[in-house]
Order: structure tokens, then C-alpha cells, then sequence
């Protein structure tokens, strides 16, 4: 195995993690896609859950070998194709700092901008679903300006609000509801990404879009 | 009826292989017993197993509450430390005395009815079958 | 019917657990203690997707409304029924206007923190996304997706026999033991960052009792001990992750993941318990130490079917007994 191979690796019992080499980008992202529609279907595979360019495994039961399935995984992703999702696009306006962004002061000290740019550069681009995770609804984006990148917290907040905007490393997100998060959150936005009751439950999924406009920036 | 050799006679029983003594005379009865019995005596009897552990003297015998079916006899529920029903303690009809286990499942001795707890004629952890003595009730009707 | 009349907060309906939802960020939930949930459902006679009351905070009392079978296993925890002291792990038969109390857990054989109260016929709330587990994050399943509270009645499924009750199961933390040096063990698997941390690290994560802190709870368990430094800063990019896994932020003091985490995260893992261990750990107190132990794929695998084989065991030799009692 050398850097550029896919890295499998054990979640206990329960699942199997495979996570793609080199840069987050678009394109290997489609691919997890693709990969995760076919894992989908293997007997061991209860569900096939994609993250950022990566994918986990989770088992209906445990397979009693395991370089069986990690063989046949590695040459499932040799073979997988992008694929293409045409999603559709919702626009999110944020009120970047004041209450609604407790942590904003921490990356406006990590990054060394002030706040309106830390706006500006945040909204400026349309940003991908990645991946669904976290929380009921909550959606990966792909696409942050890395000027902006700011490490997780050293120790998670307890409560952070649904509809906080927030920046953990190299990513960004949206809270979906109230919960712990190890992000920074630097703003606020109101919208209602996950209802139970539909089919299906969340508002987006993999291959959807959001642009944040800025409602306001609050020194 | 002396009885001072009880333990003793039912000692040399035990390794001669005998299960069942008795001995009847104009003053009472003796009865040794080293398996199942039946649920209760005549009154007037004494009836003393060959368990080394129970040093009971003799008195009116009370009601034998018997093991329902074949197990791991326990006294005491394997998640705690005392005694579902100790000697002396008052019980009533329905009420969890000991346990039998089987593989996982625990199968209740039940109280047959109100009573005190006279003694316990077996083992916490023996191998018992059906109709086993387990523990001697003195019915409440006897009692102060 | 039972109506709930007073519960510190914090007891919820959990069944098994929803599956198949992941993909949305909706993770497993379910009891934190399943082989308890189980044996109460098959002491019951219950489908094995039956839910039940989990309890966390003692005393618990509930009132029964009609008469229904009912187990109350997990912590041993001095349930008494109109005040008539149970035996713990037993079904019992409620009749309509009983009174049924769960004191604090005992520091017995079995130190626990968790009971689960099994009706006959399982808790009757709906089924959201497959399952009846809450989902408090998302604030639906369970009871109207959140925790019970004084007053709340909880209906029984309409699919309940009459059944046998007085008698019970021999919990399995009494029948598979795992210790070490007087600890609880839990085993673990280690996981991909288990390489980044220091081997003084990695000593002292086997070596060293980890402490269950206060701000230990259905979401994660943090744990108190020497803290663990990674030999360079990890950042890694959002990934699924189960509840067992154990994540170290930066500080140092490792969270281990439980059942109503995030089904993702971020930060390092050092390693991840082994799913037939979750009950163990879900049942650790608050203030207790535990020890983690070093498992194989293999080993982890075999003790996932040792709890299935008591499971199956118990559901055996419960359905013969119930069968030869005859319903009653």
C-alpha cells in the first residue's frame, strides 16, 4: 500500500471505512457515489454510507474474512466511474457573527481576516453535498475557499444551535438542529433541512447545491 | 427419642449407600432420608436428611417446599449478595423462596403459604432434581 | 397502558435501534444496553423489535393502567411492585392501578446504570424511519421524539397475549464476566489513527483505568485519564463512524462515541469497541473505571455470536418453560 492507495481500515465490528487518496475534490466524490450504489448491494453491506471522499461499510453482520471484502472493495473502486448527479440549488442567507457565531472570533485569529472577508470569502462560491452526516439532514459541503480553513475545537461545544454555519478544518456546514458540535461557527442561517414524515426525509441529498448570501455581518 | 446421634447414624447411612432409615416406636418415629420425599410429614414425625450442614433439632417438621423441576439450586439470586428467604424470616404465599437455574432461565420456589423459614435442607449451587426438599416452612398457624 | 409519574429526565422508548438511515445523518439510537433490552423482550414473549422503557435516573415509578406483563431488567435496581420487593431480571404480572418502582441501581455483583422496563407486546409508538427508537437530536421516534416526563402514558401493542410470568433469566454479565485487575474490560479494535499516537500513547491507553466523567451520556462517554497526544496534529476530513468508536480531540481525554452519536466525525480515532461489547461499556456508571483490552478481528467476531448464542439459549429454554406452563 503507498500514499496513493485507497486506506481501508476497521470501525470495530460494526463497519468498514474506506477513504480515498489525494486532494477533496468533486470528481472522487462522484466516484464514492458510485462505489457506494454497488457496495450497496454485496450480502455483508447493511448500508453504504458516503463522507468526504470517503465511504463506510456498515455491516449487516460481520464478514468472517475480511480481505475478501477489502479485495473485492479496492477493485470496485479501480473500476468506478463518476457519477454525474444534476442536483438542485437552494440559497441560504447568513447572518455571519454576533450571538449567532460564538466562534467567529477564532478564525478570525487563525486566519488573520476580519469578519466581513471571512463573509465574503464564505459565500462567495456554490458549494456541493458532499455527503449527508452528523445529524438528521446536516449536509457536507465541498467547495470552502481554504483560506478560511480553521482546525475543530480542541474540545467539542455542548450546544451549538440548528442553523449555525460552521467551519471545522478544511470544511464547511450547516447545522440541522440543535446538538454538540467540535466546529466553529461563525454564523446563522433559518431553514428546515430534515422532515421524517417525507420520503424522502431530507431537504438535500448528495449532488444538490447551496449558495450563502450574507443577510448581515455582525462585528 | 434421643437424638443426640442423628448426624452420626445418618453419616454411616450416607456411606453405606442406604437412602431411606426409619425406625418406628411407641414414643415417635425416626426417618432418614437422603433424597426426594414427600411434601409433608405425619405430625408426630421427625424428619432429618442426611445434609451435614443442617443441625436443626428436632421438632415439629413444617410444611417442605420442594424443588418444581430439576436445576442449579440457588438460595440466593446470582446478582445479589443475601438470601432470598435466610432462617427466621417470614414469608408469604406466592413469595420467591430460592431459585433453580437452568442453563439462563431461573425457575421460582414459591411459598405454598404464609410462613417462617425453619431451615434450608439443601445446598446453594447443588445439583437437585424434582421434588428435591429445599426448604422447611413453619406454616403461620404454628407460629407465636 | 402505564402512565409514567415520576422520572427524573432523561428515560426514553428505545427498541434495537434504526438501521438504514445513515445516509440522511439519522444514526442508530437504541437501548445502550441491548442484550438487557432483548432478554426483556424474550422473557416476554415480545417480537424482538419490541421497544421498551430505557431508565437512567432513579427512583423510576409507573403506574399501570390495565393489567399487562411486564420485565424490568438491566441494573439491578430494588424494583418493587406495590412495594413487594422483585427479583431482578423476572417477569411479573401488572395489574391495573399497581405501582411500580425502580430504586437506585445497587453496587451489587453487576455495578449498572441503565434498567429497562419491557411491556408485554412491546411500547406501542410509531414506527418512524424503521424504527421506534427516539431520535432526540432530531427530536422525533420514541414518544413525540423526546424524553418522558410525569403524566405521559405509553400504550402496549395490540398483539399481546396473556403470558406466563414468575420467572426469570440469569443476566449474562453473571454468565461472561470480563474483567481486569478489578475493572470492567471492554475490548476494542483499534482504529486507522491508532498509528499517529505516541507509543507512551498507546502504553497508556491499554495500561491506565479510564474514569466515566459526569459529561458522560447517551451521545459519548468522556473519559478522564492521562491524555493521549497524537506524535503530529491530526486533521482529518468528516467520515462515518458507529457508536463504540473512540475519538480523541485535541485536548487529549478520549469520547467514546455511544448510541445516539453522530453517525460522522472528524476527529482521530484511536480505536472503536467491539459492537458485542456496547452493553458492557453503555452500562458502565457514572464515576466507575474501565479498562480497555486489546481484541482481534477474530475474538470480536466469536464474542458477537457468544451473545447471540445466549440470547438464542435464553429465548430456547424461556419458550419451553412458557410453553409447558401453558398461558396464564
Amino acid at each position: 500500500m503507498t500514499p496513493d492507495d485507497p486506506r481501508i481500515s476497521l470501525l470495530g465490528t460494526s463497519a468498514l471505512l474506506f477513504e480515498a487518496p489525494g486532494e477533496t475534490s468533486l470528481v472522487i466524490q462522484q466516484r464514492i457515489w458510485a462505489l457506494a450504489a454497488e457496495a450497496e448491494l454485496w450480502p455483508e453491506v447493511g448500508e453504504a454510507v458516503p463522507g468526504m471522499n470517503n465511504l463506510m461499510l456498515a455491516f449487516l453482520r460481520p464478514p468472517h474474512r475480511l480481505d475478501a471484502i477489502e479485495a473485492r472493495l479496492r477493485e470496485a473502486w479501480a473500476a468506478a466511474p463518476p457519477l454525474a448527479v444534476r442536483g438542485k440549488l437552494i440559497e441560504l442567507p447568513v447572518v455571519y457573527g454576533g450571538e449567532g457565531g460564538p466562534h467567529a472570533a477564532d478564525v478570525i485569529a487563525h486566519t488573520g481576516l476580519p469578519l466581513e472577508e471571512i463573509a465574503a470569502i464564505h459565500s462567495a462560491p456554490v458549494y456541493d453535498v458532499y455527503a449527508l452526516g452528523s445529524h438528521p439532514g446536516y449536509c457536507y459541503l465541498g467547495g470552502m475557499d481554504q483560506r478560511i480553513a480553521t482546525p475543530r475545537r480542541s474540545s467539542p461545544s455542548l450546544r451549538i444551535p440548528g442553523g449555525a454555519v460552521s467551519i471545522g478544518g478544511g470544511q464547511t456546514g450547516v447545522s440541522a438542529s440543535d446538538g454538540p458540535s467540535g466546529w466553529n461557527t461563525i454564523g446563522r442561517t433559518a431553514m428546515r433541512f430534515f422532515d421524517p414524515a417525507l420520503d424522502p426525509p431530507a431537504l438535500l441529498r448528495p449532488g444538490d447545491s447551496i449558495r450563502f448570501t450574507i443577510a448581515d455581518v455582525i462585528r | 427419642m434421643p437424638f443426640d446421634h442423628i448426624e452420626e447414624l445418618s453419616t454411616w447411612l450416607a456411606d453405606a449407600g442406604i437412602t431411606l432409615f426409619e425406625l418406628s416406636g411407641p414414643t415417635g418415629r425416626l426417618r432418614l432420608s437422603g433424597g426426594a420425599d414427600p411434601k409433608s410429614l405425619p405430625p408426630g414425625s421427625c424428619d432429618a436428611v442426611t445434609d451435614r450442614t443442617n443441625n436443626a433439632p428436632c421438632r415439629s417438621p413444617g410444611l417442605m417446599v420442594t424443588a418444581p423441576t430439576v436445576g442449579i439450586l440457588l438460595y440466593t439470586h446470582p446478582m445479589h449478595d443475601t438470601p432470598l428467604a435466610p432462617p427466621g424470616s417470614r414469608v408469604s404465599v406466592g413469595q420467591v423462596l430460592a431459585l433453580l437455574q437452568i442453563g439462563a432461565l431461573l425457575v421460582p420456589v414459591s411459598a405454598p403459604q404464609d410462613g417462617q423459614v425453619a431451615a434450608l435442607l439443601s445446598t446453594h449451587g447443588a445439583l437437585v432434581g424434582f421434588g428435591t426438599n429445599i426448604i422447611e416452612l413453619q406454616a403461620s398457624k404454628e407460629l407465636d | 397502558m402505564i402512565e409514567i409519574m415520576s422520572t427524573g429526565a432523561l428515560a426514553t422508548v428505545q427498541d434495537i435501534g434504526r438501521r438504514g438511515a445513515l445516509k440522511w445523518g439519522v444514526g442508530v439510537s437504541g437501548a445502550m444496553d441491548g442484550l438487557a433490552l432483548s432478554a426483556g423482550n424474550i422473557l416476554l414473549g415480545n417480537s424482538e423489535q419490541a421497544a421498551a422503557v430505557e431508565v437512567q435516573i432513579f427512583p423510576f415509578e409507573a403506574r399501570f393502567l390495565e393489567d399487562c406483563a411486564f420485565a424490568v431488567t438491566g441494573a439491578d435496581c430494588n424494583a418493587r411492585l406495590d412495594g413487594v420487593p422483585l427479583p431482578p431480571w423476572w417477569v411479573q404480572a401488572g395489574k391495573a392501578g399497581q405501582v411500580l418502582r425502580l430504586g437506585f441501581p445497587g453496587r451489587g455483583a453487576w455495578p449498572a446504570s441503565r434498567a429497562y422496563l419491557c411491556l408485554a407486546g412491546g411500547v406501542d409508538v410509531p414506527v418512524v424511519l424503521g424504527s421506534r427508537s427516539t431520535q432526540l437530536r432530531g427530536a422525533f421516534g420514541g414518544l413525540e421524539g423526546r424524553a418522558l416526563r410525569s403524566g405521559d402514558r405509553l400504550a402496549t401493542g395490540a398483539d399481546r397475549e396473556a403470558t406466563s410470568s414468575g420467572f426469570g433469566l440469569c443476566p449474562p454479565a453473571v454468565a461472561m464476566p470480563m474483567r481486569l485487575d478489578g475493572l470492567p474490560a471492554i475490548r476494542v479494535l483499534t482504529a486507522a489513527e491508532y498509528g499517529g499516537y505516541t507509543q507512551e500513547a498507546t502504553e497508556r491507553f491499554w495500561r491506565e483505568p479510564w474514569k466515566i466523567t459526569p459529561q458522560s451520556d447517551r451521545y459519548g462517554f468522556r473519559l478522564e485519564g492521562t491524555p493521549l497526544i497524537p506524535a503530529a496534529p491530526i486533521e482529518l476530513r468528516s467520515h462515518g463512524i458507529v457508536p463504540g468508536v473512540i475519538q480523541v480531540p485535541p485536548g487529549g481525554q478520549p469520547i467514546v462515541q455511544m448510541r445516539d452519536a453522530q453517525p460522522s466525525g472528524g476527529y482521530p480515532k484511536i480505536a472503536t469497541v467491539i459492537e458485542a461489547d456496547l452493553w458492557r461499556l453503555g452500562q458502565a456508571p457514572i464515576g466507575s473505571r474501565i479498562r480497555f483490552v486489546e481484541s482481534s478481528w477474530d475474538e470480536a467476531v466469536a464474542a458477537l455470536d457468544a451473545n447471540e448464542r445466549w440470547l438464542a439459549e435464553a429465548r430456547r429454554l424461556v419458550d419451553l418453560y412458557r410453553a409447558k406452563r401453558g398461558r396464564h
